[in-house]
């Protein structure tokens, strides 16, 4: 087992080879069907020829609701997964709107369903959207991107796969943020949430999490929050969220939105890019 | 992986891959998964048993 974790840990393929014991194993099922909705709302584009084009900034709205308690609460609440990412979808969308200001293409703000239980609303958008399928050009994802402490770095997961990647730099770099490339790519965080459904129709998409220099206080408390907090009931209105440093991050997604629904051109896969492969 | 046969599938954690300590991923059990009725589109259509390895117990699984 410790030989199959190095080479996990080291990027080697693993080996293949028959295991040595069996496991017999009875499920009951209990099937039942249930209905939870998306729910959208579109900024209309201002240019007759981009305005059928449009850009998602998406969230998701579900959390864990109620399960095992812990320390006696059974409510798992998910302040920070996505509370905060639905609080910045509607923020960015209302100071778009009140704001006036025309963007070129349409903007789509999209709170999708059942992320936790496998991205199912993100899945069934890409699948059937309540826009051409052919007009959507970007998702910009925010999931649960942890507010925790002053943004000055900011995490990017799909950063060297499109030319979004250039244009999420010139954001950040516009309020003040440095842009990190994913600092653990081999969890595979830009294909564990919402902006993977669209990933995987050939829509070039980027994620986000506050980034940090590793060795200091912010990955102490950073680290801290995901053993502590995540997927736990912890995860509520009582932990120090930094309110400044979320409505910095809003800042600078709404740069990013504004600059990807005006500039002419799509955002498209870079040539060297894995995801590529789904471009149509 | 329905098309190859499979049912399920097994998957022994790597500890230093985990975002949660295994308490919680264990108390998670219990929780109902969910599937799309449409899902044409997924590539886990038909699979129904997940089961999820404490990496302590993988000697036992893996080598006997």
């Amino acid at each position: 087992m410790a030989e199959l974790l190095a080479d996990a840990d080291s990027g080697r393929l693993l080996p293949h080879f028959p295991l040595q014991r069996r496991i017999a194993v009875t499920q009951t099922f209990v099937h039942s069907n249930a209905e939870s909705p998306n729910v959208a709302g579109v900024l209309e584009g201002d240019e007759p020829n981009l305005r059928n084009e449009y850009v998602i900034l998406s969230a998701h709205l579900d959390h864990l609701g109620i399960g095992a308690p812990v320390h006696g609460d059974r409510i798992y609440n998910g302040a920070l997964d996505n509370v905060a990412g639905i609080a910045s979808l509607i923020e960015i969308a209302r100071h778009l709107h009140d704001s006036g200001v025309r963007l070129r293409r349409s903007v789509l703000f999209l709170a999708v369903t059942a992320e936790e239980k496998g991205e199912l609303g993100s899945q069934y958008f890409a699948a059937h959207p309540t826009v051409p399928s052919g007009g959507i050009v970007a998702d910009i994802n925010m999931d649960m991107f942890m507010p925790l402490f002053p943004l000055r770095y900011l995490e990017v997961q799909g950063l060297g796969e499109s030319t979004f990647g250039a244009s999420i730099r010139e954001a950040a770099k516009d309020e003040g943020v440095k842009v990190q490339a994913d600092k653990q790519p081999q969890r595979n965080r830009f294909i564990r949430s919402d902006q993977y459904s669209f990933v995987k129709h050939g829509i070039p998409a980027l994620a986000f999490k506050f980034g940090y220099v590793p060795g200091t206080p912010e990955e102490k408390i950073f680290q801290g929050w995901l053993h502590t907090r995540y997927h736990a009931p912890s995860d509520d209105a009582s932990q120090l969220v930094d309110l400044a440093a979320a409505a910095h991050f809003d800042r600078v997604i709404e740069r990013l939105l504004t600059s990807v629904a005006n500039d002419p051109e799509k955002p498209q896969w870079l040539p060297n890019s894995f995801f590529r492969r789904f471009a149509r | 992986m329905k098309a190859a046969g499979a049912v399920g599938f097994a998957a022994i954690l790597n500890p230093k891959a985990m975002d949660v300590p295994w308490s919680r991923v264990a108390s998670s059990r219990g929780n109902p998964a969910m599937a799309l009725i449409d899902a044409g589109n997924t590539g886990d259509k038909g699979l129904q048993f997940s089961l999820t390895i404490k990496s302590d117990s993988g000697q036992s699984i893996s080598c006997g």
